[in-house]
C-alpha cells in the first residue's frame, strides 16, 4: 500500500532537474475502479523539507484528477526535460489543494520560461507551444514516497 | 500506485483501436497485465490541441502489418543515428479506444478551419506531369508543382543505383544546398525504409524523435562498447527538419525512386498530405516509366563528329582524375561524382580528348560495353541528369547540354587532362 512507504527526501540532482530543467509535467491518478487519469502539471515548488512538492493543475482540465486525489490520495508525477528527454517520476500521497500563493506564481512563471526555451529548440512557435498552459490553475500538494529514473533507455524504471 | 510514462509512438489502427510502442518500460507492462486500463494524452503537433484517450489493453503484437508499421516508424528514426540494431520495438500494444475527448481549454481557432479542396490542384499537377517528355523536365515540373500547388516547398527525389543498394538524390527544390548526388542506403532512415517497405513513411516530429533516439544511444554508449553502433547517416535536406514524409515512386510495384518532403514545422504532414503525395508520386512514377520505355525504344542515332576548338588547346588546364576502384571522378582534386555517372564522364572526357568529339547520343553510351550498364533497366537517363546537375553545381567550365531527344553535347571551356588511377 502507498501508505506503507516512508517519505522520500529528494536528492540534489533530482531537485535541480525539477526546478531548472523541467519543461513539461504529467500528473497521474486513478479512481476507485482503477481507471487512470492524466493531466498536466505546472510550476513545481519543492518545500523546505525536501519531501513535499506543490504544483499547479488546471481546475477545469484537472477536475477528475482533483476528484481522484481527494478520494484515493495516490499520485504519480513525471518531470520531463523535452530536449534531452531526461525524465524523473515521483510517486506519493496527496496532502491538500488550494489557491496559488505568490511562490506558486513565481514557480509557474519559471517553468513557463524553461518551456519557452525548450520549445524554441524543437522549432515550435512559442505562441503555439504555450497553449498547453492552464488558464485556471489550482495548487495541489503531495508528499514524495518513491522516485524513479524514467529517461528512455536501458535504465528506465530504475529506482532513484 | 498510478504510473505515468512518455511514449514515442501512438498509432491509429482503426476507428476503435490504437497501437502503442512497447520499448523499454517493463513497469508499464506489468501494470497493464494486472489492470488493463490506460489513458493517453495526445498533442496535435501543429496546433497543440490536446486529447485524452481512455483505453483498454487487448493484446501485444510482435508481428503483422500493425507491428510492422510501428516498427518502420521507430526504425526510421533509429537508423538516422545508427541505432538500428539496438533501438528496437519489442511489441505493439493494442488498445481499444473507449473514449476520446478534447482537453478543456486552449482550443485554437485555426484547428477549426475547413480543409481545402485538393482535387483541382491534383488535376493541375497530373496535367503538368503527363505533358513532360523527358526525365529532367518531369522532375523539375513535379517538384515545382508540389510547391506551387500544395505548398510543399522543400522536396527531393532519389533514384536507386544499379545494385539497388543505395538511393541517390537526383533532383531537389527549396534547400540551401541541392544535395544532388547525396546517397542514402536502401533500408536505412525514413527515405531508405520507404524504398524497402514500398510504403509511405511520415514523421510528425522529427526533431523530438531524433532527440529521443540520441538519448537512448548515449545511455547505451555509457554502458557498453561502441563497436555495435554503425556510422550515422547524414539526412539530406533541411538541417532543422521537424517533419518528413517519404513516398516511394512505384510503377507496377517496381521501385523507380523515392519522393521526400521536408518541413521545419512540426506536424506539417498529415494523413491527407500523405495521400496527396502518394497520388503525385504514382503519377510521377508512371510518367518516368513511360519516358524510360520510349528512350529505350528510340532508333540509334549517329553522333556528329565534331572536333576540338582552339579555345581548348590554350589557357589553363584542369586535371580530371578517375579512380577505377569506385569510378569516382575528381576535377582539380575536388570530388565530383562516382559510380555509373563517374564511368560515363570518364568515357565522355576520354572520347573528347582522344577523338576530338563533343557530340554524343544516349544510345552509344547505352551500347558501350566498357560502361557495364545492366542489360535491363540501365537507368541511363537518371545518371546523365545527375551528372549534368553535379557538373552545373561544381564546374563552371564544363557543361553537358541536351541537343535533342537522346542527344547531348559536352562543352569544355578549359584544356583538360585525364588521368586514370587504380
Amino acid at each position: 500500500m502507498a501508505g506503507s512507504f516512508p517519505y522520500y527526501e529528494i536528492s540534489a540532482g533530482t531537485r535541480a532537474h525539477i526546478i531548472q530543467d523541467t519543461g513539461t509535467i504529467l500528473v497521474g491518478t486513478r479512481d476507485a475502479r482503477l481507471t487512470p487519469e492524466i493531466t498536466r502539471g505546472w510550476g513545481p515548488t519543492i518545500l523546505p523539507d525536501r519531501r513535499t512538492i506543490d504544483l499547479c493543475i488546471s481546475l477545469s482540465a484537472g477536475a477528475k484528477t482533483l476528484e481522484n486525489l481527494r478520494d484515493q490520495e495516490e499520485i504519480a508525477v513525471t518531470f520531463h526535460q523535452t530536449v534531452n528527454y531526461k525524465t524523473v517520476q515521483l510517486k506519493g500521497l496527496f496532502l491538500e489543494s488550494g489557491d496559488l500563493a505568490p511562490q506558486d506564481w513565481e514557480s509557474f512563471e519559471r517553468q513557463r520560461n524553461v518551456l519557452t526555451e525548450q520549445a524554441k529548440i524543437h522549432g515550435i512557435p512559442v505562441k503555439i507551444g504555450l497553449r498547453i498552459l492552464p488558464l485556471d490553475p489550482v495548487r495541489i500538494r503531495f508528499a514524495v514516497q518513491q522516485a524513479f529514473e524514467q529517461t528512455p533507455g536501458p535504465r528506465a524504471g530504475n529506482r532513484l | 500506485m498510478p504510473n505515468v510514462t512518455y511514449l514515442s509512438v501512438v498509432r491509429r489502427v482503426d476507428s476503435n483501436h490504437v497501437a502503442l510502442s512497447f520499448q523499454f518500460f517493463n513497469k508499464s507492462r506489468k501494470n497493464l497485465l494486472e489492470n488493463p486500463k490506460a489513458q493517453v494524452l495526445l498533442v496535435e503537433p501543429a496546433t497543440f490541441r490536446q486529447f485524452q484517450l481512455n483505453l483498454a489493453y487487448e493484446t501485444t503484437l510482435t508481428e503483422g502489418p500493425v507491428f510492422e508499421r510501428l516498427r518502420i516508424h521507430l526504425d526510421a528514426v533509429a537508423s538516422q543515428i545508427g541505432m538500428s540494431h539496438i533501438f528496437s520495438l519489442r511489441g505493439a500494444d493494442i488498445f481499444k479506444v473507449l473514449d476520446c475527448r478534447a482537453v478543456a481549454g486552449n482550443v485554437p481557432q485555426e484547428a477549426m478551419q475547413s480543409l481545402p479542396d485538393h482535387l483541382q490542384s491534383l488535376d493541375a499537377l497530373t496535367e503538368r506531369l503527363t505533358d513532360c517528355g523527358d526525365l529532367d523536365t518531369l522532375l523539375t515540373a513535379g517538384l515545382d508543382g508540389l510547391s506551387s500547388l500544395f505548398g510543399y516547398d522543400h522536396t527531393f527525389v532519389l533514384v536507386p543505383d544499379e545494385e539497388e543498394k543505395h538511393l541517390f538524390t537526383i533532383a531537389s527544390r527549396g534547400f540551401p544546398e541541392s544535395g544532388v548526388g547525396s546517397e542514402v542506403a536502401i533500408g536505412q532512415g525514413i527515405v531508405g525504409l520507404a524504398a524497402t517497405q514500398r510504403s509511405p513513411i511520415r514523421n510528425a516530429n522529427l526533431a523530438r524523435d531524433m532527440i529521443y533516439s540520441r538519448l537512448v544511444r548515449s545511455g547505451i554508449e555509457d554502458r557498453g562498447p561502441k563497436d555495435s553502433l554503425s556510422r550515422e547517416i547524414p539526412l539530406p535536406g533541411l538541417a532543422n527538419a521537424c517533419s518528413q514524409l517519404a513516398v516511394p515512386l512505384l510503377a507496377h510495384n517496381h521501385l523507380l525512386g523515392v519522393l521526400c518532403l521536408q518541413s521545419e514545422e512540426a506536424g506539417r504532414f498529415t494523413t491527407i498530405d500523405e495521400r496527396l503525395a502518394l497520388v503525385a508520386a504514382r503519377q510521377m512514377a508512371v510518367t518516368m516509366a513511360i519516358i524510360q520505355l520510349k528512350a529505350a525504344a528510340l532508333p540509334p542515332d549517329e553522333p556528329r563528329r565534331d572536333h576540338l576548338g582552339t579555345a581548348n588547346q590554350a589557357g589553363p588546364c584542369s586535371l580530371i582524375k578517375h579512380y577505377k576502384s569506385d569510378d569516382s571522378v575528381f576535377v582539380d582534386d575536388a570530388y565530383l561524382v562516382k559510380g555509373m555517372p563517374g564511368r560515363i564522364l570518364r568515357k565522355i572526357v576520354y572520347t573528347y580528348l582522344s577523338n576530338g568529339r563533343s557530340e554524343f547520343t544516349n544510345k552509344e553510351i547505352r551500347l558501350d560495353s566498357s560502361l557495364q550498364l545492366p542489360d535491363i533497366k540501365d537507368n541511363l537517363e537518371t545518371r546523365l541528369i545527375l551528372l549534368r546537375r553535379r557538373i552545373e553545381e561544381r564546374c563552371d567550365f564544363l557543361q553537358i547540354v541536351s541537343t535533342g531527344r537522346g542527344r547531348f553535347r559536352f562543352d569544355a571551356k578549359r584544356r583538360l587532362k585525364l588521368e586514370s588511377l587504380p
